[in-house]
């Protein structure tokens, strides 16, 4: 049994303004996963340089069923996908980033890997992925 | 007329193991927004026997900003219905998501066993909406 437990700590300010600079709206959520042992196999962090037909983030020592996911746009041209399981749950042009806790194994378990897409040329991203405990939904989602 | 808006976003992510492993990303952005039609901001209730909207179909793209505010139970955000099983994230208490979807889907949740509360902001983003 892994005696080495993963936490994590995410925060975010998100604050739109019209064009007379005036505040629509703005939070400034921030959470931390206590630390645990149960499912947290892994914590990975890097840059790939992704191509157009779609790079995979391993995620073979990975906890599928939960994995708290940043993503960042590090290029200057192009978007770049992020499809877990097939699905797009961002799309990212240069500078931009997602933060997002996603189950990744779907249908039947199959899919042990995070897949990046880029659009018209291959572009840089940076991740970070640290796994959370499973929330036991069903594999169909 | 339309109105031009500005999206600044932060985002810091740090993990931490028990050896003493540590590692961070961070990532700021100010995106600009032209001919906004929909902002959608506040706080609903998420049933777990049906979709909720946290906005409908926008024309090319969003960004979308959810937490979950109970104590207890998870809620999971979909692009689309939720029967098109395209899961964005799940949200256990107190955690959030944000992201930017170039898409035309409507964005929904649905709690798992009991309803849940969320506070969420989605900004409709033009297809030419870019970032520095």
């Amino acid at each position: 049994m892994a005696t080495q437990s993963l936490s994590l700590t995410a925060s975010a300010t998100i604050t739109l303004l019209d064009n007379n600079d005036n505040v629509v709206f703005s939070y400034t959520p921030s959470f931390t996963v206590n630390s645990g042992t149960t499912d947290r196999n892994a914590l990975t962090t890097g840059e790939l340089l992704i191509a157009t037909g779609g790079t995979q983030c391993n995620l073979a020592a990975h906890n599928k069923d939960l994995i708290y996911t940043f993503v960042k746009n590090v290029d200057n041209d192009y978007p770049v996908a992020v499809n877990p399981d097939g699905d797009t749950i961002a799309d990212l042009k240069p500078n931009e980033c997602m933060f997002s806790p996603v189950h990744v194994d779907g249908a039947g378990d199959g899919s042990a890997n995070l897949t990046l897409a880029a659009t018209t040329a291959a572009q840089k991203v940076q991740f970070l992925i640290c796994d959370g405990e499973d929330s036991g939904i069903s594999t169909d989602d | 007329m339309a109105q031009n808006y500005k999206l600044n976003v932060g985002l810091d992510v740090a993990a931490t193991s028990l050896s003493g492993y540590s590692v961070s990303q961070s990532g700021n952005f100010s995106m600009s927004i032209t001919g906004v039609d929909q902002i959608a901001t506040g706080r609903i209730d998420v049933a777990h026997d049906g979709d909720s909207t946290v906005m409908a179909a926008p024309g090319s793209g969003r960004a979308v900003y959810v937490r979950n505010l109970d104590d207890t139970n998870f809620v999971k955000i979909y692009d689309g219905a939720s029967s098109a099983a395209d899961l964005i994230g799940i949200l256990k208490p107190g955690e959030f998501l944000f992201t930017i979807i170039r898409g035309t889907g409507t964005t929904t949740a649905r709690a798992d066993t009991a309803t849940v509360t969320i506070e969420y902001a989605a900004i409709e983003i033009d297809s030419s909406a870019s970032s520095q």
